[in-house]
Order: C-alpha cells, then sequence, then structure tokens
C-alpha cells in the first residue's frame, strides 16, 4: 500500500512540474507587454524597461519559472502585477465567496428542484405539462437576464437585499446570507430546470414499478412510498446530474461575480488570464493542478483501500 | 404556473433572509450617514508605493499621500506640503518651501530631508522616472528642497501636484509592505482591517492633518467595480453614494433621490498619424494627406449622434477645459472638399487603403472612421488585435495610423509632453521646431506660457500629427446627500465630495 500511495504521489508531484511549466511557458509565449501595460499607453521606454527589470520580466524564461517555483516552494506565490495584493492572500479571500455563492446555489437547486420533481411526477397532468414548459423557458433564459431581473426586485424596487458586494460569513451570518442569496437564488434556478427534470423522470419510473405496487398493495401512504422508497432509487441519476450541475454553476460564477459585483475566484481567474498577470495566473494553476492531483489521490486511497487489486495497478 | 411558484419561494425565501439578517436596503447603512462617502471606481489601485502607482485608482492613493502642490476644481495650483515655491531666473532651480509641523500616520515628521527623499525614489520608480528625467539632484536644505534641473520643464511642477509629488515617509519608501498600506501624510488613513485589497478600500480621517478641516468625511469606502451596470445598481439601491452612468442610464435616476451631471473632459480620442516618414503607409508622409485626414471628420456630428453625452467636438489636442483650447478654431475643422483637393494634389487622387488596428478601445469609432475617410477615397482596413497585446503592437511600428485616448491630465504642458511619448509616438519621430516650441514652453514666464502653449497648439493643427475628434467625458450619479463637483484633469482625492447643502 505504501509502494503504491509513493507512485500515485510521485506521479502527481510531476504532474504539478509539467502543468505549472506548460502553464508557464503559454503565458511567456502569449507576449503580453504586462509592464507597458501597468504603466499606460504614454509611459517612456525607459519607464517599462524599468518595471520590467523590477518584475523580473526580463529574464530568461526558465530562470524566471525557476525564481517562481522556488519562491512557490517556500510558500510564497508572489504578488500580483496590477494589485500587488499576495497571490495567495488574493486566492484565500476569493474562493469562499465563489464556494459560498455555489453551496447555496447547490442547496437551494437540489430542494426546489426535488420539490417540483416529486410534485410534477406524483400529480401529473397540467402541472407536468406546465413544468416541461418552465424546463425549457429557464434553459434559454440567460443568467445576466435573471441576474439583473432579480437585482432589481430585491435590491432596487424593495430594498430588501444588496445589489453588490460580500460580507464574509465569520464578520455576520445574517449579512453573509444577504449577500450570497440573490447570486445564489439565479444560479439556482437557472438550474432548476435540469435537475427537475431529471428528478421527475427517474420518479416516473419508479412509480411505475412493481416494488411500488406491491408496497401500495401492502397499505403504505402514498408520500411514505414516494419520499421513503420511491426517490430514494430514484435519486442516483439525479445526483448525477446534481454533479455536473455543480461544476456549470462553478463555472457560471464568473457572470455571477460580474452582475453582483462580487470579489471572487472567477473574476480574479478571468482578470489575471486577460492582463497577463503571471504570478495570479500561476497561482490559480497550481491551486487547479493541486486540487485535482489531491483528489485523485485521495480516490486512488479509497480503490486500495477497498479493492486490493487496483493497489497494484 | 410553476414559474410564478418558483419566484415564489424566491421572493418568500429572499425576505426571510432579509428579514433574519436585520437589513434593509442589502445590509447596508439606511440612510447615508453625512460622515461617511461610499463610491466606486472601475479600475484597482495597482500600488500604493512611491513612485510606483501607474493608472487606476488614484482616490485612495492621493488621499492617503499629500502631494508637493494641490490643485483645485479648476486645474489651479495651490500650496500642500510646498508652501510657497519659487524658480531661478532661468527657470532651472526650483525651490520649495515646506510647510512646518506636518506628520506622517508613522508619527514621523514630514520636512525637507523627507521630501527630498521621496522626489530622490521617485526618479527611479517606474511610473513617474520619466517625469522627473530633467532633474538632475534634490538637495534638503533646512526647511527648503531644492530641485536642480537640466533644462527648464513647465510639466515639473504640475507634475508635482499628482502622483508623480507623493510624499512618504522615509522608512516606507522600500518597505514591501508600503506596496499595500502606505505610510503617508495624507487626510485619510487606509483601514487595513476593513479593507480587502482589489475589491474594497476603506480609509479613516487622518484627524492630525494639517487641512483636516477641509475633509468633511470620516470614513471613505471605495469599491472597484468595473460594469457599469452594477455600479448603478449598487447607487440606486443605496449601497453607494456615487458612481459614473452611461447615458442611457441616467434617466433612471430620479432627480428626488440623485443628481446626474457630465464630468469635465477625460480623454482625446483622436488618430495618431505617427508614421510620419512613410515606412509602413508611404502616403503619411506627405502633410498635405494629413491634413486631409484631419479635415474628414464632421465632429458636431460625430458628438450629437455617437454615444450622446460622452463625445464633444474638439479638433486641437488639448483638454477643452485648459486655457489653450480655442473654441474659434473649430470653425473650418469639417471641409471634406479640401480635403479630397489635398488628396488630388499629393497625387493620391483615387485615394489609398491602410490599416488599422481594432480592439475594444476603437469598436465605438470605427464606423464613424471609417465613414468619414471612405468618404475622401481612403479605405480603413481593420485588423483585430487582442486588447492586452494593442499598445505591444502599435510600438511594434505595424501600424501607420491609429486611434486611441489619451486621458488628459489637467495641465497642457504635461499632456503636450505625454501624448507624444509611449506609444503615441512607436515610431521615434519629433522634429526640431516641435522640439523648439515645448523647450519654449518650459522656459516661459507663467505669462507668456499661455502664448507658447497657443503656438504649440498652432503646429499641431498644421502638421496634423494627431487628428482629434473627440474630446471624451461620461456621466456621474450621486446620492442628493452629496455634492459632487467635477474637476479638470486626472482624480483629486476625495477633495470633489462635500456633504449636500442645507
Amino acid at each position: 500500500m505504501v509502494v503504491f500511495l509513493a507512485k500515485r504521489a510521485g506521479a502527481g508531484i510531476v504532474l504539478v512540474f509539467v502543468v505549472t511549466f506548460l502553464a508557464f511557458l503559454l503565458t511567456y509565449g502569449a507576449d503580453i507587454p504586462v509592464a507597458r501595460n501597468i504603466l499606460g499607453p504614454s509611459a517612456a521606454e525607459s519607464d517599462v524597461a524599468l518595471l520590467e527589470a523590477r518584475l523580473g520580466l526580463d529574464q530568461p524564461v526558465l530562470v524566471q519559472y525557476w525564481s517562481w517555483l522556488t519562491s512557490a516552494f517556500g510558500g510564497d506565490l508572489g504578488r500580483s502585477y496590477f494589485t500587488s495584493e499576495p497571490v495567495s492572500a488574493a486566492m484565500a479571500s476569493r474562493l469562499p465567496v465563489t464556494m459560498s455563492v455555489v453551496v447555496v446555489g447547490c442547496a437551494l437547486m437540489l430542494v426546489i428542484s426535488c420539490v417540483l420533481g416529486v410534485w410534477s411526477a406524483v400529480r401529473g397532468g397540467w402541472l407536468d405539462t406546465v413544468l416541461q414548459w418552465v424546463t425549457t423557458l429557464t434553459y434559454v433564459l440567460p443568467t445576466i437576464v435573471l441576474g439583473i431581473v432579480m437585482v432589481f426586485v430585491f435590491a432596487i424596487w424593495l430594498r430588501v437585499l444588496p445589489a453588490i458586494g460580500y460580507t464574509s460569513l465569520t464578520e455576520s451570518p445574517g449579512l453573509w446570507l444577504a449577500s450570497v442569496i440573490l447570486p445564489a437564488l439565479v444560479l439556482a434556478i437557472h438550474g432548476v430546470a435540469g435537475l427537475a427534470a431529471q428528478v421527475r423522470g427517474s420518479l416516473v419510473d419508479e412509480l411505475g414499478k412493481e416494488y411500488v405496487r406491491t408496497l401500495r398493495s401492502r397499505g403504505l401512504s402514498e408520500p411514505s412510498i414516494v419520499l421513503k422508497h420511491a426517490l430514494r432509487n430514484a435519486a442516483s441519476p439525479a445526483l448525477t446530474v446534481f454533479s455536473i450541475q455543480f461544476i456549470t454553476l462553478f463555472g457560471s460564477s464568473l457572470f455571477i461575480e460580474k452582475i453582483f459585483a462580487l470579489p471572487g475566484y472567477g473574476t480574479y481567474t478571468y482578470n489575471s488570464v486577460v492582463q497577463g498577470d503571471l504570478p495570479a495566473m500561476m497561482g490559480v494553476t497550481l491551486f487547479s493542478v493541486l486540487l485535482v492531483v489531491v483528489i485523485n489521490l485521495l480516490v486512488d486511497i479509497a480503490n486500495g483501500w477497498v479493492n486490493p487489486k487496483a493497489r497494484v495497478a | 404556473m410553476h414559474h410564478v411558484r418558483t419566484f415564489g419561494t424566491a421572493a418568500i425565501l429572499v425576505v426571510a433572509v432579509a428579514t433574519a439578517s436585520g437589513c434593509s436596503g442589502g445590509g447596508n447603512t439606511p440612510a447615508t450617514a453625512p460622515d461617511r462617502l461610499r463610491i466606486s471606481v472601475t479600475t484597482t489601485p495597482n500600488s500604493f508605493q512611491v513612485g510606483a502607482w501607474s493608472g487606476g485608482d488614484a482616490v485612495t492613493y492621493l488621499s492617503m499621500y499629500d502631494t508637493i502642490f494641490l490643485r483645485n476644481a479648476n486645474g489651479e495650483l495651490e500650496p500642500s506640503i510646498a508652501e510657497e515655491w519659487s524658480y531661478s531666473e532661468d527657470n532651472t532651480q526650483l525651490t520649495l518651501d515646506i510647510r512646518p509641523d506636518m506628520e506622517f500616520s508613522d508619527g514621523s515628521p514630514v520636512d525637507a530631508a523627507a521630501v527630498a527623499a521621496s522626489l530622490e525614489f521617485a526618479r527611479s520608480g517606474p511610473a513617474t522616472a520619466s517625469n522627473l528625467d530633467n532633474v538632475t539632484s534634490v538637495e534638503a536644505d533646512g526647511e527648503q528642497v531644492v530641485i536642480d534641473l537640466s533644462q527648464p520643464d513647465a510639466s515639473l511642477v504640475p507634475a508635482l501636484a499628482g502622483v508623480v509629488g507623493v510624499v512618504g515617509a522615509p522608512d516606507s519608501l522600500e518597505s514591501e509592505d508600503a506596496v499595500l498600506n502606505p505610510v503617508g501624510s495624507g487626510a485619510y488613513v487606509l483601514d487595513t482591517a476593513a479593507t480587502t485589497a482589489g475589491s474594497v478600500y476603506v480609509m479613516q480621517k487622518n484627524e492630525d492633518h494639517w487641512n483636516a478641516d477641509s475633509y468633511p468625511f470620516d470614513t471613505v469606502e471605495v469599491r472597484i467595480i468595473p460594469d457599469p451596470a452594477a455600479v448603478q445598481n449598487a447607487i440606486l439601491s443605496g449601497q453607494l453614494d456615487f458612481g459614473a452612468i452611461t447615458a442611457d442610464a441616467e434617466t433612471q435616476f430620479s432627480p428626488s433621490q440623485f443628481s446626474t451631471g457630465t464630468f469635465a473632459p477625460v480623454a482625446l480620442g483622436a488618430l495618431w498619424i505617427a508614421d510620419r516618414e512613410g515606412t509602413v503607409v508611404p502616403q503619411l508622409a506627405d502633410e498635405r494627406v494629413r491634413q486631409a485626414i484631419a479635415l474628414a471628420f464632421d465632429r458636431e456630428q460625430i458628438a450629437t449622434n455617437l454615444d450622446p453625452g460622452r463625445n464633444n467636438a474638439t479638433n486641437q489636442i488639448f483638454n477643452p477645459d485648459g486655457d489653450t483650447w480655442d473654441e474659434g478654431l473649430l470653425d473650418g475643422s469639417y471641409d471634406p472638399d479640401r480635403a479630397r483637393e489635398l488628396l488630388e494634389e499629393a497625387g493620391y487622387g483615387d485615394g489609398f487603403a491602410l490599416t488599422m488596428p481594432s480592439s475594444v478601445i476603437t469598436t465605438a469609432y470605427e464606423s464613424v472612421i471609417t465613414s468619414s475617410l471612405a468618404d475622401i477615397a481612403i479605405t480603413v482596413n481593420w485588423e483585430t488585435v487582442p486588447v492586452q497585446n494593442y499598445y505591444a503592437q502599435i510600438l511594434a511600428k505595424n501600424y501607420g495610423m491609429f486611434f486611441g485616448q489619451y486621458g488628459f491630465t489637467g495641465f497642457d504642458p504635461q499632456d503636450v509632453k505625454r501624448m507624444t511619448s509611449g506609444i503615441f509616438n512607436p515610431f521615434q519621430l519629433s522634429e526640431p521646431q516641435f522640439q523648439q516650441l515645448t523647450t519654449a514652453v518650459g522656459a516661459a514666464s507663467p505669462d507668456d506660457q499661455s502664448d507658447a502653449l497657443g503656438d504649440v497648439n498652432q503646429f499641431f493643427l498644421q502638421q496634423n500629427w494627431i487628428a482629434p475628434i473627440t474630446a471624451v467625458t461620461g456621466k456621474y450619479a450621486v446620492s442628493n446627500d452629496f455634492k459632487y463637483t467635477p474637476q479638470t484633469g486626472t482624480a483629486n482625492g476625495v477633495r470633489p465630495f462635500a456633504p449636500a447643502e442645507g
């Protein structure tokens, strides 16, 4: 088991080196004039050269990569070229913003989808038809439109929730929820369509199976049959859709962060790429690849523990 | 029905959350407290270190640092750290009398030695070095600072009223902490606990500031919001007191709650006819061709029809709010018949084609540039360039002419220098006559400077190195609890803001 884990960890470390080096090369190859972009169009060439030297951008790419790598090993991911903020601190402050919105959005999506899906499957008829219409409508309704409507209604018209900004959970749980509920709802409503349809479809299938007839013949109440037995069996495919939706929601967070001016991870990643903010981009890359490596390692450990044959592979 | 139900569920949920969180207006202070100002800017301050600020939000930077001089709403110079100043007879030595009894936020004194140290540091700062390239030495002498120049430089004093002239505590100049937490003597101090870099900057008033009475707000909150729609929503919902808005959104702001207005011109939108030796586009070497290009634009029509409220007609490089710009010179600036004649005389009666770079910077102006130049038989081919590579492509001398926007500084001599450097002069061209004129501006006494700048204006109108099209401005909205006075030139800290009268 130890050899197995060592092999997996070794492969992970190699992957980190390869991915970060490739990312560094690609960024370098994009030839974005970072110092010029920081200093602006009027800056003299001498000033641009001064800043390039200060940022180390005048060094060969291998020297730059080695410098970044050795600092990263020491826990220092550098500072953003454009905000001067330490990259590790920036990521640590932005990830909770995006995760808050996505996690609350997923929770809302799950609850609303289950309610609608079960209701539609059990009642059928016109309700079912309406659900399918809603499914189509919410699929085509852009997130940005939904966001604007929500902001207008709840922030501008009713003035019950903030239009922009984020309050951390530790600062005030109430204000944290107030700051994430609108963006989370926008994400959730957009995702409800697919998940509710999946819940409904799976549940309809389950309700048509023989064990349900058996349960009914034994006199179990309908809510008990639906919620305790059929829904549990229908959950598996719905969970697959839910996991895909989670990734989709994470991807959609960039738009949501823009509408609600949230200082999130999506905006940070996007800006770092567009601006050629190398330290920020490398920080994001390193975090992403470490996440994949660690999760894969954990899965391998679990597989190896459950299935001894997997340890040999 | 389900849709209604879904939104109904959402409504119940958000109201419940709002109730639980005890917030009204989204967790904001319900009515704007007069001692707290909340504004938005579009870009993040890239560094608070002396000599390193190079764009982004100057409101915070110029609130936490005092500058050697100040500029008022009209762009005129006022004393600040320097109570008085004087030039030697030949304008090559500037002497500053430093205000006594000032302190940095760390308690150390703001004296002549500190001012000299900051200026010396700024001479090697990547964002400030070229502004001080005529400075040969900076010496502290008692309560004075003496700056020696290699030649007269009219843009130096104006520069010292802006980011070039900020003064930081000597011990902090090289400190890495200063990039996020400056040690200045400004009217405000960064509240690091309430600040999230890149998102929101909160500043508390420095009660020991020499001019504290001029700053009415105890707390200033500056949010970085690039998206204008988000800014507008935040103002409308009461989360912000001030921000830039789009012209078409102005009607959303009820006069009972908000005031709207137009900023002073912030930038020159123009064609830079850079290839004046005809390296890439041979036709541009002919002065008559450049003049024809300048005559092709109906600037009044463009200002009226293109994004109304955002463009002002101009055919001069100077800020229309400045002393040099002359409205009378706009007459006759549009004459396509004369333009065609000039092209005929130059031997290009059948016209010619040229390629210009296209990016988000140019998009709004491309159709009007294309059609105006097509009217005099010049065909423009737009070549898409990623915005982050726009400057680099121009500097690589790939284009003979390009559209650009230059941000006015508020001081005409400084503008002349800056709009002929960097990407605005990619072919590194100049002319003895231009050098003489700018030298004359630098050497002129304050009384004669206006005439000297007028000569520069005439030079540009004749030579057409630049074909100005528009002086770009924008709209703002401010809560009726506050008053905002539009400023000439770049940001001026929070001094343009005051509580509403009455």
